[in-house]
């Protein structure tokens, strides 16, 4: 085959074409993102993770390369920059940017938080915008991906100066969102009160109550199981990744880090399953209970962590028998790995299981790691699980309980209904379930079964390609 | 009147009396020849004798006495010295007493000059003389030393009367009498009375300044010698004419009248019927008369003159008790004071009090006793005002006098007399000593919560008050040191637990113990006993809080019991001046231990009690600077602390609520979900009154409690101030209805006005800048209810200037400070001068990676541990925002990563071009320790000069940290007042460097 196959040069640049497949290399894709923004560190690291990730896919897929699929994702669908002038208490006048980035909404509406924090920048927001998209897609629901936000401090405001900034950014964004369209949530800086203030703008501005946001109060379309979700998806899929063994959780003695949101429930969900967790973690160090952490214990580490906001060495002056450990920087490794058990759920930060940390889990007869955090094992430590055919679940995947509420959310709001407790949580599973499967069909397909991270990796971009390549060149 | 009017005067009343009796006889030049000298001078001792009856009428600064013979020498002594007052005798050396007269008015016209001579000149001789201008007044000497009294007296009532009467309302009493004779004979008993009835008044004042104030404003007595005079005197002062005396016969248009005292007297009936007149008269027959008028008759030649003229002005001019009586004159009750009154009123029968209210004759009782704003209060009432309600009458009389007597309490301070207790008094004192520094700045509190009535103006609704205080001055420290010989504590080593034994089981002075007695009769409330030493005020600050504070339940049923309980905090108190911490201090300052002196503070706790826990509402502590103001703040808008529940935790730096009153909605360190659960009010401090025998010991804690905010659900207060956190929803509610976990944010009252602090505070702090003239602390407590029928109180607990005088005089940040730092800063959060960091861990600008944030966190946490162990704080700069939630935005550690730091320094790179954190990830903490918190911009004049920092050895060194250790600490100079900051490596500082 020659060179010239009829592949018209869609850019006359100086650029590698595939003389197979036609379309370019996955290096001069990401030379081309850093050459065209070479300030945006963030969206260039996370381009050429995808990149690396997808390469597989793409030189098996020729129709993405020829499509140019990567090349288009990369690129926004939409960037909404405007000015959002408002009024302090003092009646001063103040101006901020807001910022939209609708990046992809192929597979459905954009779907993204907003952020409201002084550095926000288009950069951090196209990189943010980015990562969502296949974060979204991920869960299986129809979800596009998109991230918004403005340089607006929130701290050192008042509520009526927050409300007034909110109503100002909405009487913008309004019209470029919408139920069908751009469904926003929370990110930093925008809380209930934040949401509040500007889902109440928009149903001004557009007469209309509808889900066009996530995060709602209970009250006004909220979705019950909010709080859990991460947590207790962390835990369906381990069920999962177990099933796949017809194994079940029960009897399971789980370490558990973290003693926040994500690792709360985390917890919650092991004991109702019949699993049995030995460790909790903060900061400062974690504790090992032999007699496993019960209901009661569990519900005084809530109100010890979310209410007196305590640290977690308290436990062990109410609960003499467990051991509280002390954290040591310079020791290298975590001791809180390095107990005898059967699962491990890290829901407490990002790198908090290098390869010696791995290397206890494995040697502690740990099969399955089910992470509830991001990101928190290092590449090492992953390639220590992935060479001991550890059942391994990525935080991209295990941690997708989050968003799937918020399609929850969505649903239910598109439904005019509420659901009970049970029925959000039953669907949390289904979508769960959905996922794993989702993860360990694309890691078959792509020659490494039972490989989560490159089944997540894989199965998010695939389901955006192919409807992209569906819904032709848009 | 209205009450703002009332307290108006009430202030005013003794400011004013103040300018009372502004002209004073302090000079008399007596003017007789030899032999008239000698018959005044019986045995050569008049000035002595002048002196000795000035203090038996208690009556101060007796004049001096000048006599010369002649009228030359008279004149002479006119022109080298200043004479107040010229008393002569009728013949002299070289003239006689008229001529003479002549001369001197001549050389001063408004000099007193009056003629003493030993017989009464005839009446017609004396009218149908020259006019006797140059004589103002003739007496007749009969031996009398009272008389030369009356003389003075007089002559400074004639001086001052028109200006008192005017400035203060003083009362006067209008004499007609004409006969030398009559005058000098019944004029001294006149002052005799008045100045004893003044004297009976004082007693009720509340200290010496207020008994010398009262004498000023005593009755003035005005002679008029004729009908037109007296007509004349009248017409001017007859709004202030407490009652009236006059002859049957006086000289009119020149001519003994015979009819002229009793026409005077009947016009002034006809147009005053409610002042008392009494006629004189040597005849009998004139009793009729006076009956006719009507008038009260005295008889010039009754051998109980005295005694007669006395019973006039105690009946009719309200002169010594107010005496209760049945129309028919029948004596039912007596009082001596204001409060007897107020006390007794409501028990008196309607008829007695009506027979009272429609003579005014309570009015005219407070007159005499000086009390003019409240009797002309109450005399304009009449039955109108109140439609004949008696009742309502006896209530606007017990209202006003109650309100008189609260009022005039106010701003002083009052020794405590066993004998007579007033419980009401708001400061009280035992002892002639030295009040000590706090009690001080307590006096202020009072006396400027008295001078402004504007707070109460502009917040109706809430009331301010200043708890009941007793202090024990130094004079009870030094008896009590005496006593035990304990005078060589000062020299002490001894561990403090000795010290407190010593001191617990050492005597009580007795002649303290008695007061504090009667004291605690009354007072059976909680109370804090706190010290007040002589180097707690401005100037010696950091002594503040060296000395122990006992909070006492005060609810035993025994009085012995809680005597004791008491004395024994005294004495803790009293041990604490010589334990550790005070000697270390004194050793390393100016001052001595032996130099220090204690009083105590006995306050009234403020708060409510909910079960067996009492506690306020809310305590706190207001501050005129605001070190860390964020946003639109200003440092002059100053800040506030607030907490639930006793103010030890504001104290003792616990967590509590800090907040800007101008700006009390910014709350930074509430700004999302996470931080107002980390940084709101966990814990708080009640006083346990489950135990009122609970015996008082070193640990001054031991009656308190510390109690989770959680705990005090079902207490009142809680459910005002609390939010609710609903963690389904991961959201607060400002409300303390919905079912979650409460929260302590205030809310209700800085964002939805339950009670207006924050503009009470702003204020105030604005009031206690003017009056101390510097930025001021107070710290108050608050009572606030659930039931709106229950008024708010805001109470002053404590005021004393903000810093110290090094701090008051500001950090000066100089262009040579400039030129030799190795960091300078136009934004700078903090104040003062520090110069105890060795150590800078910085990241290293270079190798600084934005995406390599979260590995700087752990190598930093690393170092932080290394140098917390070593007790070592040190000084952090870096990128970004320091504590950020975002790794891109900023390094994001969480305070336990450096809860080693001692300064931090936020830089910006080209990567991290991002706008100022000012702290806010960890304001609490920040502003809690007083961690400076520097930003140093890209542009503009601030620097840092990282060569020189790489040019230091380096400690420990990370991939992207470098730890520095220099030689000896480094000078930081923040000024708060202009937000600069300087750090300075060492040895350089213009020589300034903070000594130890």
């Amino acid at each position: 085959m020659g060179s010239n196959r009829g592949t018209k040069k869609l850019w006359s640049s100086n650029r590698f074409i595939h003389p197979i497949h036609g379309g370019t290399s996955m290096q001069n894709i990401v030379a081309t993102v850093k050459a065209r923004d070479p300030l945006e560190k963030e969206f260039h690291q996370a381009v050429s993770e995808v990149a690396e990730s997808v390469k597989r896919v793409l030189d098996s897929n020729p129709r993405y390369r020829h499509a140019r699929i990567l090349e288009r994702m990369v690129e926004p669908e939409r960037v909404i920059m405007f000015r959002v002038p408002w009024l302090d208490d003092r009646g001063d006048v103040q101006v901020n940017r807001g910022f939209r980035i609708e990046m992809n909404s192929a597979i459905g509406p954009y779907k993204g938080g907003l952020r409201f924090h002084p550095s926000v920048t288009l950069s951090i927001l196209k990189f943010l915008a980015f990562e969502q998209v296949f974060k979204n897609a991920l869960t299986t629901l129809p979800m596009g991906g998109g991230k918004g936000g403005s340089d607006f401090d929130p701290k050192g405001k008042s509520d009526y100066e927050v409300m007034r900034f909110c109503q100002g950014f909405m009487s913008e964004l309004f019209r470029h969102i919408g139920h069908n369209t751009d469904v926003p949530a929370g990110d930093i800086g925008v809380g209930a009160r934040e949401i509040g203030f500007l889902f109440g703008m928009y149903k001004k501005l557009r007469n209309e109550f509808t889900g066009v946001f996530t995060g709602k109060n209970l009250n006004w379309g909220g979705s019950l199981i909010r709080p859990e979700a991460t947590g207790y998806g962390c835990v369906y899929f381990a069920c999962e990744m177990l099933a796949t063994h017809n194994e079940t959780l029960g009897d399971k003695t789980c370490l558990v880090s973290g003693s926040g949101n994500v690792a709360q429930y985390t917890v919650e969900k092991i004991l109702e399953l019949g699993g049995k967790v030995i460790t909790l973690s903060d900061s400062s160090g974690y504790i090992y209970d032999e007699s496993g952490i019960d209901r009661p214990k569990l519900a005084y580490i809530k109100e010890l962590k979310n209410v007196r906001r305590g640290r977690i060495k308290e436990y062990v002056g109410k609960y003499p028998s467990a051991v509280y450990t002390a954290l040591e920087p310079g020791l290298g490794y975590n001791p809180l790995w390095n107990h005898k058990a059967a699962c491990a759920f890290p829901s407490a930060t990002e790198n908090e299981i290098n390869e010696r940390d791995a290397q206890n889990l494995v040697n502690n007869g740990v099969r399955l790691v089910s992470e509830g955090a991001n990101m928190p094992t290092t590449p090492e430590g992953i390639r220590i699980f992935i060479d001991n055919k550890i059942l391994y679940g990525p935080g991209k995947a295990a941690n997708a309980g989050g968003v799937a509420v918020s399609g929850l959310e969505m649903a239910q709001n598109s439904m005019r209904i509420n659901w009970t407790r049970d029925e959000v949580d039953n669907r949390l599973r289904i979508i769960m379930k959905s996922i794993h499967k989702t993860c360990l069909d694309a890691a078959a397909q792509y020659g490494s079964p039972d490989n989560y991270v490159l089944g997540a990796n894989i199965s998010g971009f695939v389901k955006v390609a192919n409807a992209m390549l569906d819904q032709g060149l848009v | 009147m209205p009450a703002r009017q009332f307290a108006d005067d009430t202030d005013l009343r003794f400011k004013i009396f103040h300018e009372l009796m502004q002209s004073k006889v302090r000079d008399i030049l007596l003017v007789s020849t030899l032999y008239d000298a000698c018959i005044i001078d019986e045995d050569g001792r008049l000035a002595e004798r002048i002196i000795y009856e000035y203090r038996g009428l208690n009556l101060s600064q007796p004049p001096r006495l000048t006599w010369v013979s002649s009228a030359s020498e008279a004149l002479a002594v006119l022109d080298n010295k200043k004479i107040d007052l010229v008393i002569t005798m009728l013949r002299l050396a070289d003239t006689d007493a008229y001529a003479l007269g002549r001369e001197l008015k001549k050389k001063a016209p408004n000099l007193p000059v009056v003629l003493l001579s030993h017989s009464a000149p005839d009446p017609r001789c004396v009218i149908e003389s020259p006019p006797r201008h140059d004589i103002d007044r003739s007496f007749v000497w009969t031996g009398n030393t009272e008389l030369l009294i009356a003389l003075v007296k007089s002559a400074e009532d004639v001086m001052n009367v028109a200006r008192d009467t005017q400035l203060a309302g003083v009362r006067v009493i209008l004499f007609v009498e004409d006969s030398p004779l009559y005058l000098s004979s019944l004029l001294p008993i006149l002052y005799r009375e008045v100045i004893l009835q003044t004297q009976a008044v004082m007693e009720e004042a509340l200290n010496e300044e207020h008994k010398l104030l009262t004498m000023r404003a005593r009755p003035k007595i005005l002679v008029a010698e004729s009908f037109e005079e007296a007509e004349n005197l009248y017409k001017r002062f007859e709004p202030y004419i407490l009652g009236i005396i006059s002859d049957v016969r006086v000289p009119r248009n020149c001519q003994l009248d015979p009819d002229a005292g009793i026409s005077f007297l009947t016009n002034v009936k006809v147009e005053r019927p409610d002042i008392p007149l009494l006629l004189t008269s040597s005849e009998l027959s004139n009793a009729p008369r006076a009956a006719e008028i009507p008038a009260k008759f005295l008889n010039k030649n009754s051998p109980g003159l005295h005694a007669e003229l006395r019973s006039f002005l105690v009946r009719h001019l309200g002169f010594g008790d107010f005496v209760f009586r049945t129309p028919d004159g029948r004596e039912i009750a007596r009082v001596s004071n204001m409060r007897s009154l107020e006390k007794i009123l409501p028990s008196i029968p309607a008829e007695s009090f009506y027979f009272h209210w429609s003579r005014n004759d309570f009015s005219r009782w407070l007159f005499a006793r000086t009390e003019v704003i409240l009797a002309s209060k109450l005399r304009p009432a009449t039955d109108n005002d109140f439609s004949g309600d008696v009742e309502s009458m006896r209530e606007f009389i017990i209202s006003n006098v109650r309100n008189r007597r609260l009022r005039r309490q106010k701003g002083i301070v009052v020794s405590l007399d066993a004998s007579d207790f007033d419980p009401d008094t708001d400061f009280l004192k035992i002892g002639k000593g030295s009040l000590g520094g706090k009690a001080r700045g307590l006096i202020f509190i009072s006396n400027m919560l008295h001078r402004n009535p504007v707070l109460q103006d502009k917040f109706p609704e809430v009331k301010f008050f200043f708890p009941q205080t007793l202090v024990v001055t130094t004079e009870g420290f030094d008896s009590f040191l005496e006593i035990n010989e304990m005078r060589g504590m000062s020299k002490t080593n001894a561990p403090d637990e000795r010290v407190a034994d010593a001191f617990i089981k050492a005597k009580f002075p007795r002649w303290i113990e008695k007061k504090l007695k009667v004291f605690l009769s009354h007072a059976k409330y909680p109370l804090a006993v706190r010290s007040s030493s002589l180097l707690e005020d401005s100037r010696f600050r950091p002594y503040a809080g060296l000395y122990r504070t006992y909070m006492l339940p005060n609810n035993h049923p025994e009085l012995e019991t809680r005597l004791s309980q008491l004395i024994t905090a005294i004495k803790l108190v009293y041990a604490s001046t010589y334990f550790k911490s005070p000697r270390s201090f004194a050793q390393r300052s100016p001052h001595r231990t032996e130099e220090e002196k204690m009083a105590i503070i006995i306050q009234r706790l403020v708060g409510k009690q909910y079960g067996s826990h009492f506690y306020p509402a809310i305590s706190g502590v207001a501050q005129s600077h605001n070190y860390y103001p964020l946003s639109h703040m200003r440092m002059d808008e100053g800040v506030g602390h607030v907490a639930l529940g006793l103010g030890k935790i504001v104290m003792e730096g616990g967590r509590v609520l800090r907040f800007s009153p101008k700006y009390p909605q910014v709350l930074p360190q509430f700004a999302t979900v996470a931080d107002t659960l980390k940084n709101s009010q966990r814990f708080f401090y009640s006083l346990n009154m489950e135990n009122p025998s609970l015996a008082v010991d070193l640990n001054e804690d031991s009656t308190l409690e510390r109690r989770e905010v959680s705990a005090a659900d079902q207490d009142g207060p809680l459910g005002m101030l609390a939010s609710t956190y609903l963690p389904e929803e991961e959201r607060i509610s400002d409300d303390a209805i919905m079912a979650g976990h409460r929260i302590l944010t205030f809310s209700q009252v800085l964002k939805y006005g339950l009670f207006p602090l924050p503009e009470i505070l702003s204020e105030i702090l604005d009031m206690g800048r003017q009056g101390m003239g510097c930025p001021v602390e107070i710290e108050f407590s608050i009572n606030i209810a659930q039931d709106p029928k229950l008024e708010p109180q805001f109470a002053f607990l404590q005021i004393r200037p903000m810093a110290d005088e090094r701090q008051m005089m500001g950090v000066k940040i100089t262009d040579k400070d400039i030129a030799e730092a190795f960091c300078f800063s136009s934004h700078a959060l903090g104040n003062g001068r520090k110069n105890d960091l060795r150590d800078i861990l910085y990241v290293k600008p270079d190798s600084f990676d934005v995406s390599r944030t979260p590995e700087i966190v752990r190598e930093i946490d690393g170092l932080n541990s290394i140098l917390a162990k070593e007790n070592r704080k040190y000084l952090l700069i870096g990128p970004g925002r320091w504590g950020s939630a975002d790794r891109w935005l900023g390094i994001p550690v969480n305070w336990s990563d450096i809860s080693g730091v001692g300064a931090i320094v936020e830089t910006t790179v080209p990567e991290l071009s991002v706008e100022p954190s000012q702290g806010t990830h960890f304001f609490h903490n920040i502003t809690t320790l007083g961690i400076d918190y520097v930003m140093v911009a890209s542009d503009g004049e601030d620097f840092l000069d990282w060569n020189w920092l790489a040019s230091r050895p380096i400690a420990h060194e990370t991939a992207h940290l470098a730890h520095v250790q220099l030689t000896a600490p480094f000078l930081s100079k923040v000024d708060g007042s202009t937000m600069r900051c300087v750090m300075l490596p060492p040895g350089k500082g213009n020589g300034e460097q903070q000594r130890d």
